[in-house]
């Protein structure tokens, strides 16, 4: 009965060994085929270069039993889900939809359900995942760019309730469901379309309004000469327009900074004792530590407060070469989430000799380096301090090493998570770090004002108006009035499902205003 | 007060006669009502206080434009007869927007005005089961159920039915100003009709105050067209209806006549500025509320007084008189006044008047008052339509016209209302917006209401509501053949179309490159060819040795169908969407203070407003989605419950 198929975790957020994603309405089936293959995973092609820097294999896949793919060249088994019985599972793994769809994120199990057998009373598929929260991340983003919209609150339950899945006497707590998410919603909205988001919106609408409105007269009055539409401006506002979008979009990121903290990956070579660090800066024993390079599989994850701000750090698998299907997915999430860093903390556990011929082993390689950037503050971290201290010769070279690598190096800190030492120089470091970071580029501005766009659902509306917009700045001069005028109503529509206006109103007062028309 | 069988018994009256449906007023939208109602077997009285004035136009002499373009065409593939008419009595046929899209092109006409009243009295007079009776309503005869029985005239008589259609335009308790001067009176200085507003108020409908003006009407012997500039009509002419599209080379039925255009300036407006204080605009005596998008002169200055000129068009009345209308000029300055300012406009310094500009005042009743069957929510079988509704334009009449006289036809026969959607007609927009969202000044289609603008073209009006036409029973066989016609040729081509391919050869390449478009890589089909933005069907036909000759409408529509196919895609989703709320239906009994979960708000609002459905639920301003969210909530509570 509903149009839309929506997606969202049904396992609470945060940490956890497994995690439930669902998707649920008329298109869940298909969406699901286009972000997940049946079978095994498939294997990562390898650098030729790479294969002198290659570790020792074996031990990781060997320590847990996970079935390596013997048939390494990535043939995708070409079953679909569609073959699938009601209540029935399959193993395979999840990615990115086309044209993305070598971007591997995680081996999950399917699960599906056919309407009116589910749940929601809907077709549903049911993805188990691993818990990390990256993984999370991706499998959302990825079934929302095959087409699902995210859940509200309680939406699963109320298509439950709607479609008959529920008796009367649970009906009380439908409602109360329905009251919360209006209540969250009018909280939401009103938090942010306070301040700068809401000017920035109310700035970027006039604009597309006044766009609009100059189409519009002279669609409605062409018998008035005055009112002539005159293209030649509309590429260059419509342009503007899209830059101030992207850097909405951008600030997700800002926002997220804030709501979800800020990410702080620690990288470095099997074994450089990243976590140990994270346990200890967290205290918790939430990543295994043993002495096996390659232990750590997935990103680990873990939220920390420093100063107020919350932090996230992500402990990622060494990044190497690796025959073992499921830690090179490791190995790739560690790359991806390099990307994502706010901030890195780079562990070495031994300086590296500095003659001619040592090894470089232990610094980032130039892919890590390059994945890292320019832009990104890393810290060096010089752990196991208890078995040898580094001279300051040996610092200066290092910070060498890695400006020669492109990297901004923002500090070096020696540490022992045995003894504590050189712990609280890190925190030190990290809060300066962090309130520099939020300040970027905002420096006469309040924190609380950089959180712009805070909700997944708000980017995916800046999205959508973006997408309509680069329609009409592609298609260019030849695109009729009236297709035109469509393209930047359904952008506007799009912006005002921010911040819940309509349009048409808005549009004629914008004309009437405007312009002088009449018997 | 209104009349029951008490207050009748001491009243002198005399019978005036028994039918099936009383329509009162015989304008734009009485003589729809009037003329649907017969034709779908009603006995109809249609009373008009002066059968001189049927089908008057007391503002512009022209059908059409911008959006009411589209009106017409959604009237006449219904089976209504505006557009007929028009095609008719047209003195100038423009196909405004031509090169804007199809979902903007809107027909225009010029109408000689007296022909277009007395053709539409004569197809009045020749409709079986239609009377017509001049004699002024003033009174409505309800019974205890608040069902309407009859309606009672100035002169005692009582008209016994069964449903009434009130259209009675801009005359209720009605007002002309001038300057200072101000004097009960209807349009064109008709007689005013008193009574039945306050009639309406008795049984509880609440009324509002409107505001609407006219320009003068010039002496055309007068004025100096040569400093003007001329503006002629397309030639040949295209059509309102389809009826009349269906024969391509329909030469004009009257000789074709042009309109003129001049320019106010800056001694235009420093008079009015001078003379501000003289407007019964800003001295206050006007009371009611004016358009915006009409504006008076005066408002115009005000209000963009950093524009140096203002356009005006002279417009012919018709053929049998020298009579002019100067769009633009619309004013309520005195008549002193009016006449100086003539003297500033360029070709018209010389100019006499023969009626002057005014204002005019009138009641009509808040939309909201309304069913989407446009029948009244307080008195059963009591309808109403145009400009009492407070719309305005002749064209916003007859639409609504239509779909009352429908609605309270098919009531009398048991059948369910015909309520379009928005999705599916401006008609739809137009009545969905006065019922739900009210309107705060006369309300005037545009096409930038319409949501769903793109589907919603002139061109394929026919197809949008012919079919609906032809099952309600208004569509004719004459019209229905020409519809299935079209429809044929139109398949045949679009067939055609994708099935020719056209291969790569040397001579195609030239040709496209000199269109600016990419040579051809391999085997392609004409309409594939066609999405191409700067191909057309026109542009092609060298690519396209073997095109049978068919007539515009048809290759027009093939063009668009093919051209507008990804975007129109994009418009169906929507729809879908749209439509599934419009699906769900609230029961009409529905008292909402006792659906927990609503807020107080939403209840007030919902038990005021009555709406037929989520979706319409959905329009009224201050229901929220969690409203929205409870609605569906307690509709499928109920429906487990049964």
């Amino acid at each position: 009965m509903s149009y839309s198929t929506i997606a969202a975790f049904a396992t609470p957020a945060g940490q956890s060994g497994l995690a439930v994603l669902r998707l649920s309405g008329p298109d869940a089936l298909s969406i699901a085929e286009a972000v997940f293959t049946r079978g095994a995973l498939p294997a990562r092609p390898q650098p030729c270069q790479a294969e002198g820097q290659a570790e020792p294999v074996g031990q990781a896949a060997e320590a847990t039993g996970a079935p390596a793919d013997k048939n390494s060249g990535g043939n995708r088994v070409a079953k679909t889900l569609s073959l699938l019985h009601g209540y029935e599972a399959c193993l395979g793994y999840l990615h990115y939809p086309a044209p993305d769809a070598g971007r591997v994120i995680d081996q999950a199990i399917a699960l599906r359900f056919i309407a009116p057998h589910s749940y929601t009373g809907e077709d549903v598929i049911e993805f188990s995942l691993h818990g990390g929260l990256l993984a999370r991340q991706e499998a959302l983003e990825a079934v929302l760019q095959a087409g699902a919209e995210p859940a509200g609150p309680g939406e699963f339950t109320r298509r439950a309730f709607l479609n008959g899945r529920m008796d009367l006497t649970q009906a009380e707590s439908v409602m109360d469901l329905i009251e919360a998410d209006s209540r969250q919603q009018a909280e939401l909205a009103l938090a942010n379309l306070n301040g700068q988001l809401a000017a920035r919106l109310q700035r970027l609408r006039t604009q597309l309004l006044h766009l609009m409105g100059d189409l519009e007269i002279d669609i409605e009055y062409p018998e008035y000469d005055d009112f002539r539409y005159q293209q030649s401006g509309l590429w260059q506002t419509l342009t503007q327009i899209d830059q101030s979008l992207g850097e909405l979009e951008d600030s997700y990121r800002q926002g997220r900074l804030i709501k979800e903290g800020i990410k702080v990956v620690l990288a470095g070579r099997p074994n450089a004792g990243k976590s140990s660090l994270l346990n200890y800066l967290t205290s918790s024993d939430k990543a295994i530590v043993t002495g096996i390079p390659g232990t750590t599989r997935d990103v680990m994850e873990a939220g920390f407060c420093l100063d107020g701000l919350a932090l996230r750090l992500f402990d990622t698998a060494g990044i190497r070469i690796s025959q073992d299907p499921i830690e090179k997915i490791g190995i790739a999430r560690a790359r991806d989430c390099l990307k994502q860093a706010d901030i890195v903390l780079w562990l070495l556990d031994e300086i590296p000799e500095t003659g001619p011929g040592a090894a470089p082993a232990a610094l980032p390689t130039p892919e890590e380096a390059a994945l890292i950037g320019s832009n990104r503050p890393v810290v060096l971290l010089l752990t196991k301090k208890d078995q040898r201290m580094a001279r300051p010769q040996e610092q200066a070279q290092l910070k060498r090493q890695l400006e020669q690598l492109g990297m901004q190096l923002a500090g070096i800190v020696e540490l022992s998570v045995l003894s504590g030492e050189g712990i609280s120089q890190l925190r030190l470091l990290l809060g300066k770090l962090c309130r520099q970071l939020l300040a970027q580029g905002q420096t006469d501005r309040s924190l609380q004002q950089t959180a712009l766009l805070t909700r997944e659902r708000q980017v995916q509306s800046v999205r959508e108006a973006r997408r309509y917009i680069n329609t009409v700045l592609k298609q260019g001069e030849h695109l009729p009035m009236d297709i035109l005028a469509q393209q930047l109503r359904l952008a506007a529509d799009a912006l005002a499902a921010l911040s819940g206006e309509q349009i048409s109103d808005s549009l004629l007062n914008d004309i009437f205003s405007r312009f002088c028309v009449g018997k | 007060m209104n009349i029951n069988d008490a207050v009748l018994a001491k009243l002198p009256y005399y019978e005036a006669g028994q039918y099936d449906i009383a329509v009162v007023g015989a304008g734009h939208a009485g003589i729809e009502a009037a003329m649907a109602a017969a034709h779908l077997g009603a006995s109809v009285v249609c009373l008009a206080m002066n059968l001189d004035s049927i089908g008057n136009m007391p503002c512009n002499p022209s059908i059409g434009g911008s959006a009411k373009g589209q009106l017409v065409r959604e009237i006449d593939a219904l089976g209504g007869v505006m557009g007929q008419m028009a095609d008719r009595a047209s003195i100038q046929f423009r196909l405004l927007n031509r090169s804007k899209g199809p979902a903007v092109i809107a027909p225009r006409a010029q109408i000689d005005r007296r022909r277009y009243q007395a053709l539409m009295k004569q197809k009045l007079e020749q409709t079986p089961g239609l009377w017509l009776r001049q004699d002024e309503a003033v009174d409505l005869l309800v019974d205890d159920r608040l069902n309407v029985c009859g309606v009672l005239t100035r002169f005692h008589g009582i008209y016994r039915c069964q449903k009434v259609i009130l259209a009675t335009g801009t005359y209720l308790e009605s007002r002309i100003i001038i300057g200072q001067e101000t004097f009960p009176s209807g349009p064109d200085s008709l007689f005013p009709s008193h009574g039945l507003s306050l009639a309406l108020q008795a049984l509880g409908i609440k009324m509002q105050r409107f505001k609407t003006g006219t320009p003068v009407r010039l002496d055309g012997l007068t004025i100096n067209r040569q400093v003007m500039e001329r503006q002629d009509g397309d030639a040949p002419v295209a059509s309102f209806s389809f009826v009349d599209e269906a024969y391509p080379d329909r030469t004009p039925e009257l000789p074709q006549k042009p309109c003129w255009l001049t320019w106010t300036n800056d001694a235009t407006h420093t008079l009015i500025r001078d003379n501000l204080d003289r407007s019964p605009l800003y001295s206050g005596i006007i009371e009611g509320v004016g358009p915006r998008y009409c504006p008076s002169i005066e408002d115009k200055v005000v209000r963009f007084s950093d524009k140096s000129r203002h356009q005006l068009f002279v417009e012919p009345m018709g053929l049998d008189t020298e009579e002019l209308y100067l769009q633009g000029l619309s004013t309520s300055l005195p008549q002193d006044i009016q006449q100086a300012m003539l003297k500033t406009i360029p070709g018209l310094e010389a100019s006499r008047i023969q009626r002057s500009a005014y204002a005019i005042e009138y009641d009509c009743l808040l939309p909201q008052e309304l069913t989407l069957s446009l029948e009244l929510k307080a008195v059963h079988g009591l309808y109403a339509a145009g400009q009492l509704n407070g719309s305005s334009g002749y064209e916003e009449a007859a639409a609504q016209g239509l779909m009352a006289g429908i609605n309270a036809a098919r009531a009398l026969q048991g059948k369910s209302p015909v309520i379009l959607r928005r999705s599916q007609a401006y008609i739809g927009v137009l009545i969905d917006d006065l019922v739900n969202k009210g309107t705060a000044e006369p309300y005037r289609m545009m096409t930038a209401r319409a949501e769903y603008r793109l589907v919603l073209q002139q061109g394929n009006a026919d197809a949008r509501l012919t079919p609906l036409g032809r099952e309600i029973g208004l569509v004719d066989d004459l019209r229905w053949q020409i519809y299935e016609h079209k429809q044929a040729a139109l398949q045949t081509e679009l067939a055609r179309l994708k099935q020719t391919r056209v291969r790569p050869d040397p001579s195609n390449r030239v040709y496209l490159q000199s269109l600016g478009s990419s040579p051809l890589a391999g085997g392609i089909s004409l309409a594939e060819l066609l999405t191409r933005p700067e191909l057309t069907y026109t542009n092609l036909s060298q690519l396209d040795p073997d095109r049978p000759d068919l007539p515009a409408d048809i290759t027009h529509e093939a063009e668009t169908e093919l051209k507008y196919a990804g975007y129109i895609k994009i418009e169906e989703q929507r729809i879908a969407k749209f439509h599934q709320m419009e699906d769900k239906l609230l029961p009409p009994d529905t008292d909402y203070k006792l659906i927990k979960g609503l807020r107080l708000e939403a209840q007030e609002k919902l038990n005021a407003y009555r709406p037929q459905s989520v979706g319409q639920a959905s329009r009224i301003s201050g229901i929220s989605p969690a409203d929205i969210q409870v609605l569906l909530f307690w509709l499928e509570v109920r429906k487990r419950q049964k």
